[in-house]
């Protein structure tokens, strides 16, 4: 039943567009501009409503097409939002994030409201309601999330492990008010109200852009060419494709009567799905990668249309189409009655299938050959799975062991899971000769989180042309990777620590340990001071020591600062901790951040030194182009001369520039160097304390105290 | 007399050779006295000190850089694309070849040639506006240090004088105006304010100062809004005007201006500085407040009564602007645009026996060929208004003569020989204009008038 949807205009803007640079603003209050980046560094703004009878002085207008207005930007734009940022106008303001810095242009009147700059790089920009706060600018660079007012002032900040490639405010979780969604580089999706993380998915990728949905949903793309929609913690429906999605939108471009979810691909194509299933409905292409999908009222009719823009430039309009509207009842009906007949000859097949399995069963003494031959397994055969950790490997893991209860064989088995192989599927087809009826499945989960293993078993004979599948879902506890050692055989205590005191009985501390780690018998608490367990990490071997004392008194003894904070939170969210302060001690994070602290120092005073060593080239460049072109009048000789030292200079610049970009690099490695460990200190405390300790953090690094930043990482209190 | 006191007092009568003579001597005997190199330095400084401000020239297009925003901003937001006024008699109001009206008072950014940018470059004109002067400053030193130059700069121990405060100022004046060498001040001025830990907002301006002449106007812009933070000062609101105006944002350079106006009420720069923005947008109504508010506080400020002077005469009020003219006149002032201007304002005011003496002195005044040429323009107009056709095309043709390039002549010519019937040459006439200045209405109405006769 797919429609077809004709665009309503097209043009051509015959610029190159960068992918995922797209944005439409209404500058002057009533009329959509289309505004993209160009691939020159310059903005493109596309004012299809301005009149230009009135042309005065030496207006640079485009030459090809008068409806272009081009804003030149220098440096290369990374991010490009609109929003109403004034509280007394209704016009929109551009924003434009560079590596460097963000400016907010008044395009109407042509003057900046404000221009800073963002140490920490803009990658993403977001313009909206943040909880009480009306409109707030949020900036997410390489390690970190700012917020700004509309004169440029910071009032939020937070540290995100990665560089965040998408900020969107969306209400997460229906309280009316929205929170702040943030996708970064480390594969993960977190949610942040003013105090602190409020929760936080994993995806297999790099998640690369969020979009809000109507209802309390957003959509997501991941770099691997996934696209899905979450409800709260829920993902109501996720795709695969081999290309990537650049833009995402919603828009009733059928006339359902609620919204559809477009999504732009590389590939130039363009489709439309069901928000709640993801059900394709409509697919059109266009002649190149689609830059980006945008609304708004193009043709003066009071009615927003949806326009794509692909990367030559191509512009396409599509509008609701109406006649769907009728035929809509009708079909559901039919699809119904379709599904339901689906349904039936299945259910069909799958009798006839007991049917012959009960037939072979039957005479199963009279021809033990037979099972082979015909594909039938005996009925009583079980598949059964253990899930254990094996540290006496070379290269500890966990280890799934699937293993039938007769003499069948496993043929082969499809294991599905989310990131922990590469792609998300993994098939184990052992050769012929080694067919048995038990096969091991070395697992590596290189994170802690918990993961849902789907395991299809191919079981039969050797020779059997026809297998069974059974099919299991397994789900691994969150630290899976840790295996228990010996009781008593080490000293339980160490220099890295976090401590922090719980006020809850050893026995729910069981439970949780139960239900969070791979053990092979449950671990109970019978008497005595304290509970005092000693773990093994299978991935490098560190030690990880936990001891609960009776009066509530928890330290974790770990070099690893992630595993830290992933425990605390883990315990907290268990016991439904709400504020939690501890007190760590990692000498080698405190060793890395002392270092980074110092370098960053060093970096600053380099790059002003650089700055000014280009701008004085430039300026030499000019006079010597001056000279250059009076010897070519007054002094032929002297013109090489010219030349050659400009050229000179010219190299001198390049490499200058070189310089300055490894310079600029390590910045930005640095500075998130310090934001992962801060981030990471902030997830050894739980709810207010944490975000009390990042404002501390930040407090620190704006004072560049380096003593005050480790303190507060060890205490939590500047 | 104790030498120092009386270098210093040569100092503070700006007799700065001799107080540098008495400097010079004081530190041969004494090489490390501290007091006589800062006085030295001091009156070297002042020997070449330029109002940077006022001598500003703000490149219209510098041919390395596009620190101009938006290209094609919309009309009434910005220098390139003000609002013709429709109404009055201002619409039709001379302007130079880049689009500004004649006001008769040099100001910043007036002084510079009507060429393009590529024209500059075949000439030896500059480029920018900052080479020039750059170089013109450094010239300027060179000269006064006949057995070697007073400080050798690339052994200067700058982080050692940038934690002195008594020296680093003067150091960095000198470095800036005398040496010219905005580099090595800049690199002062860094340290300086690293040492001040980042409060002292003297050094943030100059600060700004730097970057402007580096060109790097985004840094400048934060040094002087930091700087404004801390200490209001007419000189910093003034240089964000300027930086603003450098990026043709001219709405964001006139909020600048009017929050300095709320911290120092009626000051007559800020105020002059809106009274040129909002003539460079058209806007002659909130000029000629300005300029009126300007004679207000400072009634001898040239520049108010000249531009006060063009609006009413632009206003058909040549009476009145003869009025302000001559109060300029009265002044001092003395230029061959302004006896240019009395010539006008005396032939629109019928007062026939002064005009011509006017325009004589203005002739006589007139050095640079392009005012030449206008006054000659001028002067066509007092002959034809006495009816006397030859006497006209003689002033167009010696008009011509200083400035081949002045297409509204040529227009001229071909009307009075389109009058005396010599048809085709007052095609060829038109034709030209045409070629040299492609947007003059006038020649194309003229020259379908002509297709058509």
């Amino acid at each position: 039943m797919e429609q077809i949807v004709r665009p309503v205009f097209t043009l051509e803007l015959n610029y190159k567009i960068i992918p995922g640079l797209v944005t439409i603003g209404k500058y002057d209050g009533t009329h959509s501009c289309i505004t993209a980046a160009t691939s020159t560094d310059k903005v493109l703004i596309h004012s299809p409503h301005r009149k230009n009878s009135a042309i005065a002085g030496r207006v640079l207008w485009s030459e090809s097409n008068k409806e272009i207005a081009t804003l030149n930007i220098n440096q290369s734009i990374t991010c490009l939002t609109v929003g109403m940022l004034l509280p007394d106008e209704d016009k929109d303001i551009l924003l434009i994030g560079t590596s460097s810095h963000v400016l907010a242009y008044h395009v109407h009147d042509n003057k900046d409201v404000f221009y800073r700059e963002c140490t920490d790089g803009v990658k993403s920009i977001a313009v909206g309601t943040f909880k009480d706060i009306k409109t707030v600018i949020m900036i997410g660079g390489n390690s970190s999330v700012h917020g700004y007012d509309n004169q440029g002032n910071e009032i939020f900040w937070t540290a995100v492990g990665d560089i965040a490639t998408s900020v969107i405010f969306m209400d997460y979780n229906k309280d009316g008010l929205n929170e702040l969604v943030v996708s970064s580089e480390d594969f993960s999706i977190r949610i942040f109200d003013k105090t602190g993380m409020l929760s936080e998915h994993i995806e297999t990728e790099v998640v690369t852009n969020l979009v809000t949905l109507p209802d309390n949903r957003f959509a997501y793309s991941i770099s691997n060419g996934t696209i899905g929609v979450y409800e709260q913690e829920t993902r109501l429906w996720r795709v695969k494709s081999k290309h990537f999605a650049i833009s995402i939108h919603y828009y009733d471009l059928l006339g359902q009567g609620s919204p559809q979810l477009l999504t732009g691909w590389s590939n130039g194509k363009v489709d439309c799905r069901s928000i709640k299933t993801g059900e394709v409905l409509f697919k059109d292409a266009m002649a190149c990668g689609v830059s980006g999908i945008v609304e708004g009222d193009y043709r003066s009719i009071g009615k927003s249309d949806l326009i794509c823009i692909s990367s030559e430039g191509e512009v396409r309009g599509y509008t609701t189409t109406k006649t769907l509207t009728s035929s809509d009842g009708n079909g559901a009906d039919q699809n119904t009655i379709r599904e339901l007949l689906a349904h039936k000859q299945a259910l069909l097949m799958e009798l006839k299938h007991y049917d012959t399995n009960t037939k072979y069963n039957e005479n199963i003494f009279y021809e033990t050959e037979s099972y082979e031959n015909s594909g039938v397994i005996p009925a009583s055969t079980r598949l059964e799975i253990a899930i254990n950790t094996n540290d006496t490997d070379p290269k500890p893991h966990v280890e799934l062991s699937l293993s039938t209860n007769n003499s069948t064989i496993i043929k082969a088995t499809v294991i599905f899971a989310e990131g922990i192989f590469n792609g998300e599927t993994h098939v184990i087809h052992p050769p012929i000769s080694k067919l048995k009826s038990i096969l091991l499945v070395p697992l590596f989960l290189p994170k802690d989180s918990p993961v849902d293993i789907h395991v299809k078993v191919l079981v039969g004979y050797p020779n059997s042309s026809q297998f069974h599948v059974y099919e299991i879902t397994k789900q691994l506890p969150k630290f899976s990777m840790y295996c228990l050692k010996e009781k008593g055989s080490r000293k339980l205590t160490g220099d890295n620590y976090v401590q922090f005191k719980v006020n809850e009985r050893l026995q729910r501390i069981c439970l949780w340990i139960n239900q969070f780690f791979l053990l092979t018998e449950d671990v109970e608490f019978d008497t005595g001071t304290n509970l005092s367990l000693s773990f093994k990490c299978l991935r490098d071997n560190t030690d990880l020591n936990m001891v609960f004392d009776m009066n509530g008194k928890t330290s974790i003894y770990t070099s690893n600062i992630s595993l830290a904070a992933d425990l605390v939170q883990s315990i907290a969210a268990y016991l439904n901790i709400n504020s939690l302060e501890s007190k760590s001690s990692f000498s080698q994070e405190e060793e890395k951040i002392k270092e980074h602290m110092s370098k960053l120092s060093e970096i600053q005073d380099t790059r002003l030194r650089l700055e000014t060593d280009i701008a004085d080239r430039m300026s030499q460049i000019r006079s010597l182009i001056i000279q250059a072109e009076d010897s070519r009048i007054n002094d032929l000789d002297s013109l090489p001369y010219h030349y050659d030292e400009l050229m000179v200079i010219n190299e001198e610049l390049i490499n200058g520039y070189n310089i300055r970009l490894q310079n600029y690099n390590e910045k930005v490695d640095t500075m998130k160097n310090i934001n992962t460990v801060i981030q990471k200190a902030s997830r050894l405390r739980v709810g207010p304390k944490s975000s009390n300790m990042v404002n501390f953090c930040r407090t620190c690094i704006n004072n560049n105290s380096v003593e005050g930043l480790i303190k507060v990482i060890r205490t939590g209190e500047m | 007399m104790d030498p120092l006191y009386l270098a210093l007092s040569l100092y503070r009568r700006r007799s700065y050779d001799k107080c540098i003579e008495v400097c010079t001597s004081i530190l041969d005997k004494q090489p490390l006295d501290q007091a006589a190199w800062c006085l030295k330095m001091r009156a070297l400084t002042q020997r070449v000190y330029v109002d940077d401000i006022e001598s500003e020239e703000i490149p219209e297009k510098d041919f390395l850089d596009d620190n101009v925003l938006a290209t094609a901003p919309r009309p009434g937001t910005s220098m390139k694309t003000a609002v013709v006024p429709s109404t009055s008699g201002l619409s039709s109001r001379p302007r130079t070849s880049t689009g500004r009206p004649i006001s008769g008072i040099a100001r910043p950014g007036t002084q510079m040639r009507p060429e393009s940018a590529l024209d500059r470059v075949r000439t030896a004109r500059p480029l920018t506006g900052h080479s020039a002067r750059s170089i013109r400053l450094g010239t300027a030193a060179m000269l006064t240090q006949k057995d070697g130059p007073f400080i050798q700069i690339s052994r200067l121990n700058l982080s050692k004088y940038a934690k002195n405060p008594c020296l680093s100022k003067p150091l960095f004046e000198y470095l800036f105006y005398c040496d010219g060498g905005v580099r090595t001040a800049m690199e002062l001025a860094v340290q300086a304010t690293q040492h001040g830990e980042f409060k002292d907002w003297w050094w943030k301006v100059q600060l700004a100062k730097c970057y402007i002449a580096v060109n790097l106007i985004r840094e400048a812009e934060q040094q002087l809004r930091s700087a404004i933070k801390q200490h209001y000062h007419v000189e910093t609101f003034i240089r964000l005007t300027r930086i603003y105006y450098r990026v043709d944002q001219p709405l964001s350079a006139i909020d600048i201006c009017k929050s300095g106006l709320e911290i120092f009420p009626k000051d007559v720069t800020i105020m002059t500085e809106l009274g040129r923005l909002s003539e460079g947008l058209n806007d002659t109504a909130m000029s000629v407040k300005y300029y009126r508010n300007i004679l207000v506080e400072d009634a001898m400020n040239i520049e108010a009564v000249a531009s006060l002077g063009m609006y009413h005469f632009y206003n058909n009020q040549p009476e009145l602007a003869l009025r302000y003219y001559r109060r300029a006149l009265s002044m001092g002032a003395h230029s061959a645009e302004l006896y240019n201007n009395l010539g006008l304002c005396c032939l629109f005011s019928q007062q026939l026996d002064f005009t011509i003496p006017y325009f004589q002195r203005a002739l006589d005044l007139a050095t640079d060929l392009k005012v030449k040429a206008e006054v000659w323009y001028n002067l066509s107009h007092l002959a034809m208004a006495a009816g006397d056709v030859q006497l006209a095309v003689q002033c167009l043709n010696l008009c011509l003569c200083s400035d081949s390039t002045h297409a509204p002549a040529f227009n001229n010519l071909a009307v009075l020989y389109h009058k005396m019937g010599k048809i085709n040459l007052a095609k060829a006439y038109l034709t030209s204009a045409k070629t040299l200045e492609p947007e003059l209405a006038e020649v194309h109405v003229n020259l379908e008038y002509l297709q058509h006769a």
